[in-house]
């Protein structure tokens, strides 16, 4: 045999062995099934199911209310929420948020299509080292996390609002400008007056008279952008007026917190007037990006909050069957 | 050629042995299906103690500085059921208090067990939040964890062995006793903190090498120093936690770092704290430790003079023949006696004899004389200094009595860890020399 022929024995050989060195997958999963069942004889299923039947089915999403670290800012010291308070968040972000939405753009596809994919309940708040508190976050447009839940109290709409409905719609503004970015022009009105850092040292009236709609609105433009519109969707007519009466004064604050109404608003910025000219992006971004009518949402929002009757919402959970 | 032929065949050899994909499997299952065998099995335990658990929850550690909440340890008692739901039992300012939310074991770094929907008697212990409302915290709380890595269950020692999952602090999970009451549980446990901290006073820790201090008890959080350094600075803190049976100290590197966190047992004649691990390391409080450190900070022994007895009776009877004769140009009265003998200080390096008696019947006065102190071979040597302020009976040849007190002393704690109630101070180099002291 010379050489050449040999050679080519051996090529074929060789690819033989090869072939015959491959493994086939075992075509049954290493993963047991999971059984997506709920148990009838769980101490949560009515939680469960509401949140399987409001948000899993329909959204697709994973309403966490039983905490796990790892999905929540490692950095913080967190703790989980109440059961009870569990269902109280359940039912208003369903009340005042996902049916918001249905309502405004006429089906759930909206929300299917960019609401977020999970949302979180963390019990505590988030406490930065600056001494300011971290209400919610959302994340990467999957994930909004909300704060603060074991201080929810039905009876004061004000704190709801400032901690829970003005957050809801706060971190889901986020979800959609994370997707369409807010216009160019939004990012030069207050430029130069924004606060990173030390944005806490800001009084809410002053930030006000800059044009802000608060002091956490005025820490960075994104900020201001979603606060802008999360504001106008919770805030009472009454309360909006407020905000705008404070917007239209000068303010001072000594170094020890003391706020004074100063006689003349010395800043140089019309706060009214910038406070409506962001207004005015916001409402032609909703609507030409999104189709969405910043009024109409508004006007949904107020509606429901003026309507709402937490023991009716709260017995669509405790109403779900439960075994004997 | 044949350089080359023996190539290709050994080619062709390592091509066949590449072939060979048959390694025996070091797990005889799937990392997925162990982990939820290792769950099912984690859960069953847990949920089938018929009265529950006895944690003992450590939130922090850090030896380097003093934060007594965060480093002591506290006790939850716990069911956990199928439902999901788990009570958790523990004494809320005082008053006993039990309040039920969810639990889960699941499978994160390994089998993690995570109380996981608020409980306000356990999660109090890792809420940054403030007593009241959401602001002005400093985001860390007490710092503790609600969800712990589970690790191995000690057959011997009968406890499951849980780590927290962000401070690492071991916590010990054992079974309640069946016919235990839960609320009578803590009630146990006031008694044993009561019996070992009722009185303020250092504890002694013994090992073969080591004889340390630990102050601070009735806080939970020790501070420990090595035996006779200087304890105005310094010193390492390690928290503790009482149990049914004694306690036990979460960091025990300060003892023997090959005893582990094994707890300490009050043994059968309730005077020591006993090492589970090691008989030879023990916990005590020591009578002489007792003694001088409870005059430096003010407190008083009074001897009961009913019942002393050879050479301090002697040394008084004699004494009292000075006073009722007179010496020198020292007048004599039939009335005058010794009354009382005591002790105290008011400094770290001194011990101070009182003698009290009286010169015409009516009347009562105290001299004082200095002893310094030593501590040597485990005893008290107080060796006399001088007569302080006033000091009468010198004239009478006083210092020859109180010089009697010049020698070694043991001290017994009558009732073990209860000196207050009686101290028996032995004299070494004299025969019957020894006083019950009383406070």
């Amino acid at each position: 045999m010379n050489m050449k022929k040999f050679g080519y024995i051996l090529v074929v050989f060789v690819a033989i062995c090869l072939s015959a060195c491959q493994e086939t997958l075992d075509p049954n999963s290493i993963f047991p099934k999971v059984d997506e069942s709920l148990d009838p004889t769980s101490y949560s299923f009515q939680l469960d199911s509401f949140c399987k039947k409001n948000f899993l089915e329909v959204y697709n999403v994973e309403f966490r209310y039983q905490m796990q670290d790892i999905s929540s800012n490692m950095n913080f010291n967190l703790v989980p929420c109440t059961y009870d308070n569990a269902i109280t968040m359940a039912v208003l972000a369903k009340y005042l948020w996902w049916d918001v939405y249905d309502a405004v753009t006429g089906s759930p596809k909206f929300l299917q299509q960019y609401g977020p994919r999970i949302i979180c309940l963390i019990g505590s708040g988030g406490h930065n080292s600056t001494g300011s508190v971290t209400l919610g976050v959302a994340e990467g447009g999957l994930k909004v996390t909300l704060h603060a839940v074991n201080y929810i109290d039905p009876s004061n709409v004000s704190t709801l609002n400032e901690y829970y409905f003005k957050t809801m719609h706060h971190e889901f503004s986020h979800i959609l400008h994370q997707t369409k970015t807010y216009p160019a022009e939004f990012r030069t009105i207050s430029a130069g007056y924004y606060k990173p850092n030390g944005w806490e040292e800001r009084s809410e009236q002053e930030a006000r008279s800059l044009g802000f709609t608060g002091n956490y609105g005025s820490s960075q433009e994104r900020e201001d952008f979603v606060e802008m519109i999360a504001n106008y969707i919770v805030k009472t007519d009454d309360e909006w007026a407020s905000m705008m009466s404070d917007a239209a004064k000068g303010w001072k604050q000594d170094d020890d917190g003391t706020l004074h109404q100063l006689e003349e608003d010395i800043d140089g910025v019309d706060g009214p007037a910038v406070i409506e000219q962001k207004l005015t992006i916001c409402r032609t971004w909703l609507r030409e990006d999104w189709g969405i009518e910043l009024d109409s949402l508004r006007n949904e929002v107020q509606r429901r909050q003026a309507n709402m009757n937490i023991d009716s919402l709260r017995n669509q959970v405790l109403t779900i069957g439960v075994a004997n | 050629m044949k350089i080359q032929k023996l190539t290709y065949i050994g080619l062709m050899s390592l091509v066949l042995m590449a072939c060979s994909p048959r390694v025996d499997d070091v797990f005889d299952d799937t990392s997925v299906n162990r982990l939820d065998k290792r769950r099912t099995e984690v859960m069953n335990l847990l949920i089938n103690q018929p009265n529950g658990w006895v944690m003992e929850y450590f939130a922090q550690s850090d030896a380097t500085s003093s934060a007594v909440d965060k480093h002591k340890g506290y006790t939850f008692l716990m069911e956990f059921r199928t439902d999901g739901t788990v009570t958790v039992g523990a004494p809320v300012d005082s008053v006993f208090k039990t309040e039920t939310s969810l639990w889960d074991v699941i499978n994160d770094n390994s089998t993690v067990l995570t109380f996981n929907t608020f409980n306000s008697i356990f999660h109090y212990y890792s809420n940054p939040d403030p007593a009241l409302g959401l602001w002005g915290a400093d985001g860390e709380g007490i710092g503790g964890d609600y969800e712990f890595l589970v690790l191995q269950y000690n057959e011997t020692e009968n406890y499951q062995l849980l780590k927290g999952k962000k401070r690492s602090c071991y916590i010990r999970m054992y079974p309640l006793a069946a016919n235990q009451e839960w609320e009578g549980y803590f009630t146990i446990l006031d008694s044993m903190r009561t019996y070992l901290f009722e009185e303020a006073l250092p504890l002694e820790l013994y090992t073969p090498s080591k004889h340390i201090s630990l102050y601070n008890g009735p806080t939970g959080e020790f501070r420990a120093f090595t035996f006779g350094a200087d304890t105005l600075g310094g010193g390492e803190y390690h928290g503790f936690i009482v149990t049914n049976k004694g306690i036990r100290i979460q960091d025990q590197e300060i003892v023997e770092t090959a005893i582990g966190s094994d707890p300490f047992h009050l043994n059968s004649t309730k005077d020591r704290l006993v090492s589970t691990a090691n008989q030879s390391i023990y916990i005590e409080m020591n009578g002489g430790t007792a003694f001088v450190s409870s005059i430096a900070h003010g407190t008083r022994w009074q001897a009961d003079t009913l019942n002393l007895s050879g050479a301090i009776l002697a040394g008084i009877e004699t004494l009292n023949g000075y006073l009722h004769s007179g010496v020198g140009s020292a007048k004599g009265n039939k009335n005058a006696h010794i009354t009382g003998l005591g002790f105290n200080a008011d400094n770290d390096s001194l011990v101070y004899l009182n003698v009290q008696y009286t010169t015409t019947g009516n009347n009562t006065l105290t001299d004082v004389y200095h002893f310094g102190k030593q501590y040597v071979d485990g005893n008290y040597v107080l060796t006399y200094r001088n007569a302080y302020g006033q000091h009468n009976l010198v004239n009478y040849n006083g210092e020859d009595f109180v010089k009697l007190f010049n020698g070694s002393y043991s001290f017994l704690i009558l009732e073990p860890f209860h000196p207050s109630k009686g101290l028996q101070m032995t004299q070494l180099d004299k025969e019957d020399f020894s006083i019950t002291l009383k406070q």
